[in-house]
């Protein structure tokens, strides 16, 4: 997002502050993308619409939190819609819902430098599904959502080198974990 | 955990569906109801709001009459009306016919076979694949069975000249993000009668087994949809190995042995680089984990409406707490009555919570237990005084941490190259060794087009770089209409670059400076150009410029293998 698209936006959301109805440049703006991340971890639609719903009522509540500080609006909606599927779950009430490509178990396996083969093929999916949430989240922002780094660590609120580390470091568990592990215990 | 369910390649929604559900009207509403008493009791919003928000709910191809110059032009002209705006390029891609072979002269023939539809039928193609064809296989385009002789047209594609001159996109979109295709041959299928098409009929399948000189398991089949404009996944390849009667290949014991050989080899003389890269990193990981933990941690200011103890604390008992001086602990839950101020305890302890500078005060009178949750907090000056403190030592910590976290990166990235460079000296040795061993790739078909068995990947990732492309007078060669195809030797994928601003800088070009690179495309004026001579060495920096010098190409290129030959020599 270039400069003067940055200023217009955060003219935006100032207007958005004084007049609610002003909101709805936003809400176009982001709707989709913000229902496209919420489905991604979610079973069904309605309840991503419900949450999706309920990420942009947040927002435009606590608008007045919003403090610009060269963080794009978009990153600042998405720990909103984070903290919202987060409470989803933490209720137990829904399924979180890992929703893998199989085209993108390929990429993983050549980011790991292992070869995709048939029974390792399904332990990757197992694997995936069963990592603790936060590194879920990692996985499925960069290879299920192609997220650059920098848009990463924006929405985790952690620096760009840190989400290369951290992502790093979850890879060379997926890798060990498929290379030697077998059980169906959860994945610490 | 959560309770989890995992889903595999779920169907997507379009963007229209998604938008169709957008109700700002309902987000509007709902923030009405609550803002109101805001401009009153700001400090009434969130948590009422959390209460009351019941939910409410690229190609460009161009091929159209071809007129091949007297000497060696490969394509025709750009069209004049296309525009060099990035809008100018979508209508152009949307336009542009889907498969467009970029040298007309130099179209893949297909082989042709005549078969009897009353009875079973084998086709074995010169390649060694064999397409098994079921009686009663075909129907008209009106869904009438077909009698008699039809005419299978059949042609293959192996091989990154193959892929190229197919002018059939070798992209997979998924999620929005474009793959690139590895592929392990691809195929090409039609019937007709009387020259007219026939269809394979509903129930009926063509099952092909398909030689492939890639012997390895990660190949996926896909079927293009010329339609739809898309590559759609079917399934895994199953693989069976030629009858030793039937193979004229023969990966003997003694290649299989030297190929091992050659791999094993090349993993010893990495392995120490390897290890001591990892090593490297250990150490450095341990240095981040180490310095974690030393995060300060920030004091908290005293609360005047809750009540607080003062408790004469060990400074070798409770090391975090050094930063305050004159410490009180504050009550943190709710169950603690002013009556207990009162009360002279005969005990009074204190435990770390699993929480961050978090207690657990236990008060005993008599027989009586009492726990609660106290945190330390300043005020006044002491306040003031650990926060600055607190301020200096959390950026001492926080460069620190950086410092540390940017080596991890560098070490990983230093790590990753030694790997790819492991990897990719390993598919030479095996390439060179068990480039006889094939294999066939089976799968069923229900419908005449185009098979591929691919795998998807991205981009090279190790150089991003700017890349301009100069002849060999360094005049500026275009690539805008046509693309710049990349393809790594020894490696069947097709990487298609192209470059909507139609200058000859193309940003972000991904390349891997270590591969044995082939870079070539028709350029805008319908030359193909070549990277005839690597560079030993590439030398470019990330996100800079990097020129790169192409050769004209003065030889007529009639089939495949007059273009292999150009990307032997």
């Amino acid at each position: 997002m270039s400069a003067g698209v940055q200023e217009q936006e955060v003219r935006e959301i100032e207007a958005a502050r004084k007049d609610p109805k002003k909101f709805a440049v936003l809400y176009d703006r982001y709707y989709e993308q913000i229902f496209r991340f919420v489905y991604q971890r979610v079973d069904d639609r309605d309840i991503a619409l419900d949450t999706t719903q309920q990420v942009f009522l947040k927002a435009l509540s606590g608008l007045s939190k919003y403090e610009y500080r060269g963080v794009p609006f978009s990153s600042w909606l998405y720990r909103v819609a984070l903290n919202e599927v987060t409470e989803l779950f933490r209720k137990n009430e829904k399924y979180r819902t890992v929703n893998i490509e199989s085209a993108t178990v390929y990429v993983i396996f050549d980011e790991i430098e292992e070869k995709p083969l048939d029974k390792y093929y399904d332990k990757m999916i197992d694997t995936i599904s069963r990592l603790p949430e936060d590194e879920l989240q990692l996985i499925e922002m960069r290879f299920f959502e192609k997220r650059s780094f920098r848009e990463i660590g924006q929405i985790e609120n952690i620096t760009e080198n840190n989400a290369k580390v951290r992502l790093y470091r979850i890879l060379e568990k997926v890798k060990k974990l498929i290379a030697g592990n077998d059980s169906k215990e959860n994945v610490k | 955990m959560n309770k989890r369910k995992t889903t595999i390649d779920r169907p997507k929604l379009s963007s229209e569906e998604i938008l169709a559900t957008k109700n700002f009207g309902a987000v509007l509403s709902g923030i009405t109801k609550i803002v109101k008493p805001v401009y009153k009791q700001p400090w009434f919003l969130s948590s009422v709001v959390v209460a009351t928000a019941a939910v409410v709910t690229v190609v460009i191809m161009h091929n159209n009459g071809a007129t091949n110059t007297e000497n060696f032009a490969i394509a025709e002209k750009k069209p004049v009306s296309v525009s060099n705006t990035i809008a100018g390029k979508s209508d152009t891609l949307k336009n542009a016919p889907f498969i467009k072979p970029p040298i007309k002269a130099a179209v893949i023939p297909y082989s042709k076979y005549e078969v009897n539809s009353g009875v079973n039928n084998q086709i074995t193609h010169k390649s060694g694949t064999k397409i098994n064809i079921p009686p009663s296989a075909f129907v008209d385009s009106a869904g009438n069975p077909i009698t008699g002789e039809v005419e299978i047209r059949y042609r293959e594609f192996h091989d990154i000249g193959d892929l190229f001159l197919s002018g059939i996109p070798m992209t997979y979109d998924s999620a929005g993000h474009q793959y690139h295709f590895e592929s392990a041959g691809m195929i090409d299928i039609k019937g007709f009668q009387n020259d007219k098409e026939v269809f394979i009929a509903p129930g009926k399948k063509l099952s092909v087994e398909m030689k492939s000189e890639d012997k390895r398991d990660k190949f996926n089949s896909y079927a293009l949809d010329t339609v739809k404009k898309k590559w759609n996944y079917l399934g895994k390849n199953k693989i069976k190995k030629p009858d030793a009667g039937h193979s004229k290949t023969h990966p003997s014991d003694s290649v299989m042995s030297a190929s091992a050989k050659a791999v094993n080899k090349i993993k010893q003389d990495f392995t120490p680089k390897i290890e001591k890269a990892l090593t490297e990193i250990e150490g450095v990981r341990r240095d981040v984990a180490s310095i974690e933990k030393s995060k300060p941690i920030a004091p908290v200011k005293t609360d005047a409406k809750k009540y607080h103890f003062n408790l004469d604390v060990k400074a070798n008992e409770y090391p975090e707490l050094a930063l305050y001086k004159d410490v009180q602990f504050e009550v943190v839950d709710d169950r603690f009555k002013s009556s207990f101020y009162k009360i002279t305890w005969d005990e009074a302890k204190l435990s770390k919570d699993s929480t961050e500078l978090v207690y657990k005060l236990n008060l005993r009178k008599d027989k009586q237990h009492y726990s609660f949750k106290v945190k330390p907090t300043l005020e006044g000056t002491n306040y003031e005084n650990a926060k600055s403190d607190f301020d200096k030592k959390f950026n001492q910590y926080t460069a620190a941490l950086n410092k540390r976290q940017a080596e991890e990166v560098k070490k990983q990235m230093l790590l990753d190259s030694l790997r790819n460079e492991m990897k990719l000296a390993q598919e030479r040795a095996m390439e060179s060794a068990s480039v006889s061993e094939k294999v066939f790739r089976l799968f069923e078909i229900q419908n005449f087009g185009i098979y591929n068995c691919d795998c998807p990947h991205n981009l090279p990732k190790e150089a991003v770089v700017d890349a301009r492309f100069i002849d060999e007078n360094g005049n500026a060669v275009n690539f805008s209409y046509q693309g710049l195809c990349l393809a790594e030797r020894g490696v069947n994928k097709l990487y298609k670059y192209y470059n909507p601003t139609q200058n000859s800088i193309l940003k972000d070009f991904r390349f891997n400076p270590k591969a044995r690179n082939i870079i070539w495309g028709i350029a805008s004026d319908g030359y193909l150009y070549m990277l005839k001579q690597e560079p030993g060495t590439y030398s470019y920096e990330n996100n800079k410029e990097l020129i790169i010098k192409l050769s004209k190409i003065d030889k007529s290129i009639k089939s495949s293998a007059d273009l292999k030959q150009l990307f032997n020599s």
